[in-house]
This record gives structure tokens, sequence and C-alpha cells, in this order.
């Protein structure tokens, strides 16, 4: 794995999507590596390295559905937003609902994106591009 | 000062004369007993001056004859004085003879005289031989003596005269005179006197004259005016030497119609009426009139009566106005003798029974020989007052009689009757009591306690209803105060109170209390009613017994509020309902979109990584599964669509139809493109909406335009829209392939679609939308079409007001 790739953190507790949205990523053949949660609680420990996921990669991209146990998407994005440490990392909301747009605006301004899921497996894979684009605008000069 | 005054009168004789005219008889009387005594006294004066001069004569005789019985006293004295001769006369008057004298030195003889005017003329004559004449005599003596001393040759010769009787008549004489002289002196004053208060008396008569309201002239036949009073001047003129009818009425020749010289001729009082050119109308009395020169004169006397004879224009017309209204009147009016004969009637008298002719009143009245029977109007000659009674004339008709007593000018007894025709009042009456009787009828009939009240509040009728609905009689209640039949009396007295303020109440409630106890509540409806000279009379109140009414309206109030509460119910349930429902389509196809993205997505990534791996058939079955799930994502996605019109919560508000549509045809143009369709679109409108929800209204009914198009015809659309107060209509009409009428409702209907899938693809919910997206903003939407000739949808938003724009 080179320090080229991006990192993502996908936080999904639907594996057929979250299967889905690997394929796509895999299939647009771009240099990603993912983890995977299914909860907004373990989200929020993944990126601060607390209790199991002490030693976890900080991720270049956070790819949130809003609909998810414990603590919601949109939980998860105000605790990041109030958060400095980690409100430089960018979200990628991707979620099935086309009516939350409004949450992009929790979030400091370029460094989040709505992103509506898909069953098209062409338009998924764009989306992938999407995402990789933004990690890659946003990640900080080594 | 009267007596002397009198006698002077005479000399003013004619002025008395004229006078006596005016003055009349008493005057006249005056003046004759003023007279005698006035020459009495006048012919004393005269009388005693004549004495006077009788006595003076007689008194200078009476001196003559003393005179002549006297002797002179006569002596001569020598040169030395002594006496040469003494006369006797002298010597005896002094009571000596003459011898005794003769030698003796006068000196001697009367040394009184020496050193005397005597001595001192004797001397002169003496030496200077000077004649001398001299008198002497004394204030003691009472003797006076003429004295005349010549020088004679023996020495003086002197001669005394005894002139004292002389003297003495003389200064009787002058004392006489001096009397005379006085009471002449006085008697001229008093003449002087007399003569100033008849001049006063004089001046005030003429003043009376001048004062006189009446004019008094004086004519000579030459008709020069020698007097006319102030009066006369004023009305006339000043004659200034001109004659009557030169200075009066500026003519040249006498007026031919004055009458003024009338009594020259006649002698007598002439009296006549004159009208001057200047509408004055004179009352004239000329009276002939000597002058005091004896030349005949009128005296003329005028009284200025235009007024008078104005005033009695006045009354004349006066009469004839009151003569003009008794033949106004449509009453008789006749004046009938004691002999029953009309000696007055007026014209309405005249019309209804024609000209008596002379004829007495029941002759030919009723042709009769006699009075008739049934006639009262005598009475009133036996009673002396007025009396009043009904009659039926010759004609058929009744009539009202009023008969009064009325004495003539004449003072014979007369009868003034005044008739009045009442035979059509006879019959209103009748009318007037038969509608009385029907109208009470209809009132005792009625329902409804009808009642009426005096302004003091009391009853004054009632009827049947009203008896029944208190429980006391029509006489009990009449005069009672109207409040205490209800249970609120004070609310019962707002209530009439408020009739007589305002004219009429309406629906009052009240309640009646019947005298067992039993209460009915009532509404009143009450009116004023009036006397015939529009003072309120008092109050018609009318009762509505509402006891049933009150049950009904309670029952129904029940029944209402039930039903209302009910309806209220179930409106909240609906809306909950509704609500619920469109939650859960929300939910429903919000969440059936996972799974079906699901299989969908992974149909899509099955068919691309193993499609070659099945045959023919499984194929197949992988194309209908995924056309399937694609179609049920396409209905899920149009239900969760059609769900969230309204969800958003957006109220209407000012928006500019033109400018949604311009952004709706600009997400169109592909399509519009593709199709060659022409837009023909009209300037829109501001509308009260969304603008997103406008905009998919425009978009539905467009694309359905462009889509439902005919084969090989151009589509052509026309948006456009009529505005109205308060409503704006748009229309899409399209020239496509039209929809029948029998299915212009169902085509709003969800998922409804009136084609097969494969010739026009959809979910069949874009007019579902239109339709709530309408009637959410207050409007609604229709289709005008017939098929194969196009259609055209119109739909109706409110107008967005000025201020709201």
């Amino acid at each position: 794995m080179s320090d080229a790739s991006v990192v993502m953190l996908v936080v999904e507790d639907n594996p057929a999507d979250a299967l889905f949205f690997k394929e796509a990523v895999d299939d647009a053949a771009l240099p990603m590596r993912h983890y995977l949660v299914d909860n907004g609680r373990d989200a929020l420990e993944f990126l601060r390295r607390q209790g199991k996921f002490a030693d976890a990669e900080r991720p270049d991209v956070v790819v949130l559905d809003l609909n998810i146990p414990l603590k919601n998407g949109r939980e998860v994005l105000e605790a990041m937003a109030a958060d400095p440490s980690l409100s430089l990392i960018p979200v990628a909301i991707l979620t099935t609902s086309e009516s939350e747009e409004d949450l992009v605006r929790l979030y400091p301004p370029g460094r989040c994106q709505y992103l509506v899921k898909t069953g098209d497996f062409r338009r998924l894979t764009a989306i992938a591009g999407r995402i990789h684009a933004l990690a890659t605008a946003c990640k900080p000069v080594a | 000062m009267t007596g002397v005054r009198r006698p002077q009168a005479r000399t003013e004789k004619v002025t008395l004369k004229s006078r006596g005219h005016v003055v009349g008889r008493a005057g006249k009387g005056r003046r004759k007993t003023a007279e005698a005594p006035g020459v009495r006294k006048s012919l004393n004066l005269a009388a005693r001056r004549k004495k006077v001069e009788e006595e003076l004569a007689k008194s200078n005789q009476r001196l003559a004859q003393v005179l002549e019985s006297i002797q002179d006293d006569f002596y001569v004295l020598d040169r030395n004085w002594n006496f040469a001769y003494v006369s006797r006369q002298f010597a005896s008057r002094i009571g000596k003879e003459p011898a005794d004298f003769i030698g003796k030195n006068i000196w001697t003889v009367f040394p009184k005289h020496a050193g005397t005017i005597f001595e001192q003329n004797l001397r002169a004559t003496m030496e200077r031989r000077e004649v001398r004449r001299f008198e002497v005599g004394g204030k003691y003596t009472n003797a006076w003596y003429s004295m005349a001393s010549f020088p004679s040759s023996e020495g003086v010769t002197v001669l005394g005269t005894d002139v004292t009787k002389g003297k003495q008549a003389e200064e009787s004489l002058r004392r006489l005179n001096a009397e005379l002289e006085q009471r002449v002196a006085e008697r001229t004053s008093e003449l002087q006197s007399a003569s100033l208060n008849l001049q006063a008396e004089r001046q005030r008569f003429l003043g009376v004259l001048e004062t006189l309201p009446v004019m008094i002239t004086l004519i000579r036949p030459d008709y020069h005016v020698p007097f006319a009073n102030r009066a006369y001047r004023e009305a006339l003129g000043e004659a200034n030497g001109r004659r009557c009818f030169e200075y009066q009425f500026g003519r040249e020749k006498p007026c031919e119609e004055c009458q003024a010289f009338t009594p020259l001729k006649t002698g007598r009082p002439h009296n006549w009426e004159w009208t001057l050119p200047n509408g004055r109308t004179f009352d004239i009395h000329n009276f002939p009139f000597v002058d005091a020169d004896g030349s005949p004169m009128i005296l003329e006397m005028d009284v200025d009566v235009t007024e008078r004879r104005r005033a009695e224009a006045l009354v004349n017309a006066e009469r004839q106005r009151l003569y003009d209204v008794l033949d106004t009147l449509a009453v008789y009016v006749i004046l009938l003798t004691e002999d029953y004969h009309v000696q007055f009637a007026n014209r309405f008298f005249e019309e209804r029974f024609g000209d008596s002719e002379g004829r007495r009143c029941y002759e030919y009245l009723f042709r009769r020989n006699e009075p008739c029977d049934n006639c009262e109007t005598y009475t009133v000659l036996r009673t002396g007052s007025p009396h009043h009674w009904y009659w039926t004339g010759p004609d058929g008709r009744d009539y009202d009689i009023y008969d009064f007593p009325f004495n003539d000018t004449d003072g014979s007894r007369m009868i003034l009757e005044l008739g009045i025709d009442i035979t059509e009042r006879r019959k209103a009456e009748s009318a007037l009591r038969e509608a009385g009787a029907y109208n009470r009828s209809l009132i005792e009939a009625s329902i409804d306690p009808l009642v009426t009240i005096g302004p003091d509040g009391r009853i004054t009728d009632v009827n049947a209803a009203t008896e029944k609905a208190t429980g006391f009689g029509r006489s009990e209640l009449s005069g009672t105060d109207f409040c205490d039949y209800f249970t609120d009396p004070e609310r019962a007295r707002i209530g009439y109170q408020q009739v007589f303020r305002e004219g009429t109440v309406q629906d009052y409630p009240l309640e009646i209390r019947h005298r067992d106890g039993h209460t009915t509540p009532v509404l009143y409806n009450a009116a004023v009613y009036r006397h015939g000279n529009g003072e309120v009379a008092g109050v018609f109140a009318a009762a509505r017994d509402v006891t049933e009414r009150r049950r009904m309206e309670a029952a129904l109030k029940v029944a209402y509020e039930t039903l209302e509460r009910r309806v209220a119910e179930r409106t909240a349930e609906l809306a909950r309902s509704n609500k619920d429902l469109e939650q859960f389509a929300y939910l429903a196809s919000h969440d059936l979109q996972e799974p079906l993205r699901q299989v969908t997505g992974f149909g899509d990534l099955m068919r691309q990584r193993y499609l070659d791996k099945l045959d023919d058939r499984g194929q197949q079955y992988m194309a209908f599964m995924i056309e399937g799930a694609q179609r049920m994502s396409a209905l899920v996605r149009a239900l969760l669509d059609y769900s969230r019109v309204g969800r958003s919560d957006r109220k209407a508000a000012p928006v500019s139809a033109e400018s949604v549509l311009g952004s709706v045809l600009l997400d169109l143009r592909t399509a519009v493109e593709e199709s060659s369709a022409s837009i023909e679109r009209d300037p829109l409108p501001m509308v009260m909406a969304d603008p997103v929800e406008l905009g998919q209204v425009f978009q539905n009914l467009i694309g359905n335009a462009l889509k439902f198009r005919r084969e090989d015809v151009r589509p052509e659309i026309h948006i456009g829209c009529r505005q109205d107060p308060g409503t704006c209509t748009f229309w899409v009409k399209d020239n496509g392939i039209g929809i029948m009428p029998d299915l212009h409702e169902k085509a709003f209907a969800i998922f409804q679609r009136l084609h097969g899938q494969g010739k026009y693809p959809g979910t069949g919910i874009g007019l579902a939308i239109c339709k709530k997206i309408v009637e959410r903003f207050g409007g609604r939407i229709w289709i005008e079409s017939t098929g194969g000739k196009g259609s055209t949808f119109f739909f109706t938003l409110p107008a967005a007001r000025e201020s709201q724009a």
C-alpha cells in the first residue's frame, strides 16, 4: 500500500451496499484502500483511535451513510465538525435519501459532499471517482 | 283784562266771521255775548272826554263871570311913593276907605312888599318909565294878582287884578287835565295790551288752523286763494299769487269736475269727493263765506280720505273674499228668516238645491205648503242656542246640520245654517265599522297574545289569546301595568320603552306568567301606533309563543353540537390518517428503495460479469427480473415524489410564473429539440404558489404534451393564461393524441395510465402530482379534449396581490 493511495473509512451497516460500493471502487481501479464500520459509534472511535481502534490508521476521507445504528450519520457529522482534529477530514455523505442535502452545511465548506446511492453500477463507479478526487483535494501536503 | 280785550275784537269782525264757519255755533254765541259790553265801555270813554271838555268850557265861563264880577285894584302913586289915588274896590278889599291911603307912602302901608318882585317892578316903572306886567301872590295868601304898572305923569299907575279864582280854576283844570291825561294813558296802555292779547289770540287761532290736519282754505270766485292752512299748502303747494288750478294742477283753465263753487249758486254748504291725479282722495266741504268787505268767498275744508277709502276697499275686498270663501266651501251655508225664507245661500247650496226664487224653503225644496215635520232648524229660535242634527235633503243625501241663532245687522232674528254632506263619510264610517269588526275578529282569532300599551305602560286593549296566556280577563288586564305579567318585569319595561324610543322591537324575548304560575316563553314583536296627527298613541305588541320553538331549538342545538363534534372528530381522524398514510407512503417508498436498488444493482453487476455464463433462457429470465425491478423502482420513486408534495411545508408566496416556465423549458430543451416541437408562450403573471412545485406542474404538463404526440405530426404547444380578479387560469394546449372525455377524470388518479407501457412509458403519477399541487394552493385542474384533436390542460392559481408581488 503506497502512501499515494487514499484511505477511506466507509460507515455502512448494509453489507450488500458495502459490497456493491467496494466492487465499484475496485472497478474504478483507483489507488484506494478502505476500512468498514457498521455503526456511528464505531466510526467516531475509529477516527479518535479509541478502544479496539487504538491503532487505527487516520483516513483521508469518510464515506458516511446516514441511516446507521447507535449514532446516525448526522450525529457523526456534527461530532466531527465540533472536533478540530477531525473536521479537517473530508466527508462524502452517501445515502438513499435525496432530501437531506442541507447536512453539508454542518461541515466546513468544501470538505463535505452529498452523494445519492444508486443501483446503476456505472454511476456508482463514477461516484467512487468523485470521492477519490475529494480526498485528494483535501489531503494535506506531506 | 278779558273785559278790555273784547271791544277790540270788533275790528276783527271779518276774521271772526270766517271763523264762525269753522268753530260753529259755540263761536257765534260767544261773539254775540261779547259784543254788548264792549260798546258800552267805548261810549263811556267818549262821554267822559266830552264831559271834561264841557267842564273846561264851564270853568272858562265861570272865570269870565268872576272877572266880570271883579273890579280891578287900581291906584296911583306919586313920585314919592305916596298914594295919589286908590280905587274903592282896592280899599274895600283891604277893609278901608280910599281916603285912608291918600298921601301915605306905599312902603309904609305895605311894608311886606318892600324888596319883592312888586317893588322891583314898580321901581322899574318909576325910575326907568317902563311898563311892567307881573303877578304877585303867595303861598300863604292864597291870593293871586295879575299886576300891571304904567308910568304916569304923577308917578306910577298900578292896576291889580285878583286872579286868585282864575288861578284856582286854571289849577283845577290843569289837575283835571292831568288826571284825564293819566287816564287816557292808562286806557291806551290797556288798549295796547288788549290789542296784543287779541293778536296773540289771533295768532293762536291761526296756529290752530295751521296745525289742524284738515286742509282749510278760502277761495275767491276768481280762483285766488287768499288763505290756506299748512295742511292745505303741504298737500297742494304754495299759491304765491297764482290761481288754484294753476298752482295746484298746472292747468290753464279751471277744473271741469271742480264743485267748490256750488255754494255760490245754492247759498248752502256743499259736500263732495274728489280723487286728485296723484291718486289721493279728498272729502271736500265747501261753505258760502262773506269777506269783511262783503265779497263772496268759498271756505273749503278738505279731509284726506285716501286711507279710509282704501280701508273701505279692503273691507269690501275682505267681504268679497268672505263671500268667495263661502262660495268655495264644500258645505252649504244659508241664512233663514223667521218666515222660512232663504235670505242668503252660498254657491254650494244653490248648486245643490237651486234658487229659492222668493219661495219658502219647504215650498221649493219639498213642494210643501207648510214646514216639514222633521225639520229641527227652527228649534234654534225657541232655545236661542246652537243646534246640531242630521237631515236628508231632497237630493237623498245625508247632511250634518249646524244651526246657529243669528242677528242681522238690522236686528232681525235669523238662523245661520251649515250643512255638510256626510253621505260618503257615513258610507266610509259604515265600511270602517265593518272593517273594524273584521279586524277585531282577526285580532281575537289570533293565537298570538296581542296587547296595546299606552305611553304610561298601562294596557289599553288585549285579545283573547292574551287572556288565555295570563289567565286574567280583559277588564282585569285593562289599565294595569303591562310589566306585571312577566317573570322579568324590568326587562318587559325596558322592552316597551325601547319601542317608544325606537319605534319598534323585533323578537324581544320575555316570559309571560299565568296567574296559576306557569310561564310561556314568547318573542315580542312590537311597534308604535299613532293618532291621526302623528303623535304616538301607544304600542301594539304581538307575542309569539315559542315554547315549541325553544324545545326544537334546544334539540337542534344538541344535535348540531353533536354533529359538529363528530365532524371535528372525523376530520381530525381523517387528517391524522391522511398524515399517517402520507408518512407511510413516504417511508414505504423510501425504505423500498434500498432493497430495490440492491436487486437492480446486483442484477446489473451480474449481467455485466456473468451474462455469458447463462444460456438464452437464463438471460431472458434475468432481463425480466431487472426490468421488473427497475419498473418497481420507478413506481416507488413516483410514489415518493407524490407523497413529498406539501411535505416541505413551503407556504404559497408570490411567484413569477413567467420565470418558472422559463427554467422548465430550459430543462426540457433536449426533449423539445428531439421532438422538433414548436412552443408558443404568452407572458405569464405573478401567482401565489411554490416555485419548485409550480415548475413540477409545468414540467409534467409540457412533458405530457411532448410525449403524447401524434405520429408524423409536429408537436405544437401553447402555454397561456387568463387573468380574472383574484384568479389566474393557465393552460397548456397541444395538438397531440387527445383524451376521450370519459377518461378526463381518471387521468388525474394516481398510477392511472391510459396507454400501454410499451407505447407511452411512464408511472401514471404526473397528473396526480399536478392535481395535488394545484389543489394545495387552492386551485383546480381539468382537461378540455376530445380524442385525436389535441388536449388543453387548464389549472387555476390565486393571483398574487400587489402588496405581495
